[in-house]
């Protein structure tokens, strides 16, 4: 038995290189405009700051030295291999949306499967949601990439956006995010009343604005119709309003009283609600409306890394590359396939021939292809695809190679360096 | 409709006053030499004048005399060509500032004027309005109730250089792209757009020809802007730690308790201090206190911020960068109306009496610098 590692590592290279010799990565658009980037196995040294004339010479480069991560620029360059930022002459950068699990809340007790298929909720809200809806993207304009490891990508590729500077990449991600405090969207306004007299109004986004006002107005709206319908006691109602949005018990009991009633009547003052006049009844003020938008704020609000998108010069993983840390593939996406893309199905890109490697005891169960596996430490058999995501999780080595000792295996070093 | 003359008068950057110009057959010859102009070049100087003052032109455009509109046009031109021939960034600044002032309150008469004309059915963007969109290279569509839809794209483009939380994205009615305005909120963003294109006209090539046509002008104007930058830079410069935002003032403080500051407060530090006027000296014995002060390594560091190794003045972040990387300490009421550690400062200081308040607008144009 010899010492090392050596034939783990021959041994992904070859696989990424077979890998990239049958699948040509999709140039992206304004190939030539874009730096590339790439991390090897078993190096920590960032191989930046390169631009390729044509993807063929792209081709070229990574099957002669097959990178564990492929990267590109979100930005355009005149000069994509120069080594500064005034010598590269930035010309614009799409804007990228990162959605990572691992940023999920709860995701430390989630599953992989889990982690995956919650964050995929939250990238369609962002498409469907915030990019088509609201900021007007078709399909066109919008690249979809699942990530390979644990999340999604969005690359906005539209010449108006290109020149958005950092903050006002931001921008959109506040929007998106509803970084937002309710209190600028409830005012209590004085107004005048009969005969002139000054009455206090509170007054809401009528429901037909777009954006976030218009969004909230709606939400309630639908809640009030709801509780409205609701046929449980008003005492009742009023006690889970309250828990659910800390509304005051006796605000909470004044609205569900003013949603009581002749049904003409309720559907009156839902209707004046709609129309962001929102003094329905007595006890209901600013305070309550303030109370139902910061409820449906966060239950209606979008989630992406703010860093990658703000980030004008950042590298993000090229769509069609192998991901250094699982061996599944970044899979670009349509939106109708999104709906039932089953990543740890549809990512797997590398072949099934059997491959001997030695589990580690801490290696875990996994499912891929729709198959579990259930590595026990020690000498086993495995398809060629299963084998290198044990071996990228570090969780297993060709059979026959030992980990250097101590410690085990550190971890692959994080692209840092602006790369998502 | 408005009739071409007075658009022209009123919008004399459209090609309606380029045709007003040709119609009357007046060359730049005639206008900078010929006695008829005379009244236009007045103007013109009056333009140029006013807007170095921060004040505002009497608006004449109501009275709908030939000769006074088509005075009108001419000036604006001599006036481009009096702040080209002077060439001073102050001028140009606040000549581009008072002519975006005066193009907004024109666009709002003409507003008032269309939707007067229209009734209740002028809910649709007015023509001549159309046309200033499509000259200032604003995608647009309309939206309902008489608003204005912007892109997006170009919406934060424009409204960045304003600077206010209220025009905040997030704060907007936007659907499918357009960032849906009233026409009056519409029109200040247009302002501003307005104000960044002339500013980037400017200044025009001069040959020495034309210069000297119109050298007593230049030199008159030359003078009157040297007297209000010694007014203005006079009151610039003012180091008052008191009134340094509270981001700044904490971390200060943890340079004065020795505490590690991290790199990105130590940048925001440094870029504040050094645009408020701090000097190299001064800064580096600040920074002495860091626990892990090493003379050449902060001395690269405060060069290269400050400039003398790339060429990039670096200012401070703004707020909502110094929020991600949580750099922004305990934010007060103040706080809430800027978006940038240098607007407090101004503010604060404008506040406390230890900036005499100048003209509004000139700090507003040399905001612009610090963002």
């Amino acid at each position: 038995m010899t010492m090392g590692m050596e034939r783990t590592w021959a041994f992904l290279n070859a696989s990424f290189k077979d890998y990239y010799a049958k699948h040509a990565l999709p140039p992206p658009m304004g190939f030539q405009q874009r730096e590339f980037g790439f991390m090897y196995h078993n190096e920590t040294f960032f191989r930046r700051h390169l631009g390729f004339p044509s993807p063929d010479l792209l081709k070229l480069d990574i099957v002669r030295k097959p990178p564990a991560h492929v990267y590109h620029s979100a930005a355009y360059y005149d000069h994509p291999s120069a080594h500064t930022m005034a010598e590269k002459g930035w010309v614009g950068a799409d804007l990228i949306f990162d959605l990572d699990a691992d940023h999920l809340e709860g995701a430390d007790k989630m599953s992989y499967g889990e982690m995956l298929a919650a964050v995929k909720v939250k990238f369609v809200t962002l498409i469907d949601n915030f990019l088509g809806d609201e900021l007007g993207y078709a399909e066109k304009d919008l690249h979809l990439v699942f990530s390979g490891s644990r999340g999604y990508h969005c690359h906005v590729r539209d010449s108006r956006v290109r020149q958005l500077s950092s903050p006002m990449r931001r921008e959109v991600v506040d929007f998106v995010t509803g970084k937002v405090e309710v209190d600028e969207f409830v005012r209590d306004l004085t107004v005048e009343g009969k005969f002139g007299r000054p009455l206090r109004s509170t007054r809401i986004p009528g429901g037909t604005e777009g954006g976030w006002g218009g969004k909230l107005t709606r939400a309630t709206v639908e809640h009030l119709r709801g509780i409205a319908a609701d046929s449980r006691p008003a005492t009742e109602k009023a006690k889970a309003l309250s828990e659910l949005t800390q509304i005051g018990p006796r605000e909470a009991k004044a609205l569900v009283e003013a949603l009581e009633g002749s049904p003409d009547a309720v559907a009156k003052r839902i209707a004046a609600v709609s129309d962001g006049v929102a003094d329905i009844h007595q006890g209901v003020g600013p305070g309550t409306f303030r109370h139902l938008f910061a409820y449906h704020l966060n239950r209606l609000k979008g989630w992406c890394d703010e860093p990658v998108s703000s980030d004008v010069k950042r590298l993000i993983r090229a769509p069609g590359s192998l991901h250094g840390k699982t061996g599944l593939r970044a899979t670009p996406l349509t939106r109708d396939k999104l709906d039932d893309f089953d990543p740890l199905v549809e990512a797997v890109a590398l072949g099934d021939e059997l491959v001997k490697v030695s589990a580690s005891p801490t290696a875990k169960p996994f499912t891929l292809k729709g198959q579990e596996f259930k590595p026990s430490p020690g000498p086993q058999t495995l398809p060629l695809y299963a084998a290198v995501f044990l071996i990228l999780r570090r969780q297993a080595l060709l059979e026959g190679d030992t980990p250097p000792a101590p410690p085990p295996l550190k971890p692959a070093p994080a692209a840092t360096g602006g790369t998502a | 409709m408005v009739k071409p003359l007075e658009l022209g008068a009123m919008f004399p950057f459209l090609p309606e006053g380029r045709e007003v110009v040709k119609t009357y057959g007046v060359t730049i010859e005639d206008l900078v030499g010929g006695r008829s102009w005379e009244p236009a070049r007045k103007r013109g100087f009056a333009r140029a004048d006013v807007a170095l003052k921060g004040e505002e032109l009497d608006d004449r455009i109501s009275t709908g005399k030939e000769e006074i509109l088509l005075d009108e046009v001419l000036s604006y031109l001599y006036a481009r060509i009096l702040v080209s021939a002077v060439n001073d960034s102050y001028l140009t600044k606040k000549f581009c500032l008072a002519e975006a002032k005066q193009f907004e309150r024109r666009l709002k008469r003409l507003n008032t004027q269309e939707a007067g004309r229209k009734g209740a059915e002028g809910s649709e963007i007015a023509p001549e309005v159309r046309r200033i969109l499509e000259y200032l290279k604003v995608a647009f569509a309309e939206a309902q109730d008489g608003r204005i839809g912007l892109h997006f794209s170009d919406y934060l483009k424009i409204a960045g250089m304003i600077g206010d939380k209220n025009w905040a994205l997030v704060l907007q009615d936007v659907k499918r792209g357009w960032v849906r305005l009233p026409p009056e909120k519409a029109f200040r963003i247009l302002e501003e757009a307005y104000r960044f294109r002339l500013n980037s006209e400017l200044p025009m090539p001069i040959s020495e020809m034309l210069y000297e046509r119109i050298q007593a002008d230049a030199e008159r104007l030359a003078g009157l802007v040297k007297e209000a930058r010694a007014r203005f830079e006079g009151s610039g410069g003012v180091l008052d730690e008191a009134s340094f935002p509270p981001c700044i003032k904490h971390l200060m403080e943890m340079t004065g308790k020795s505490e590690n500051v991290p790199h990105m407060g130590r940048f925001t530090m440094v870029a504040f201090l050094h645009t408020i006027g701090y000097d190299k000296e001064g800064l580096i014995s600040l920074f002495s206190r860091w626990p892990d002060f090493n003379i050449s390594k902060s001395m690269y560091q405060i060069q290269h911020i400050i400039g003398e190794i790339s060429g990039t003045q670096y200012t401070p972040p703004m707020c909502s960068t110094m929020k991600t990387y949580g750099i922004c300490f305990n934010p007060d009421k103040l706080c809430e109306t800027i978006n940038h550690p240098l607007n407090y400062y101004r503010k604060q200081l404008r506040r406390s009496g230890k900036l005499p308040p100048p003209e509004l607008r000139a700090q507003r144009a040399a905001d612009k610098d610090g963002e």
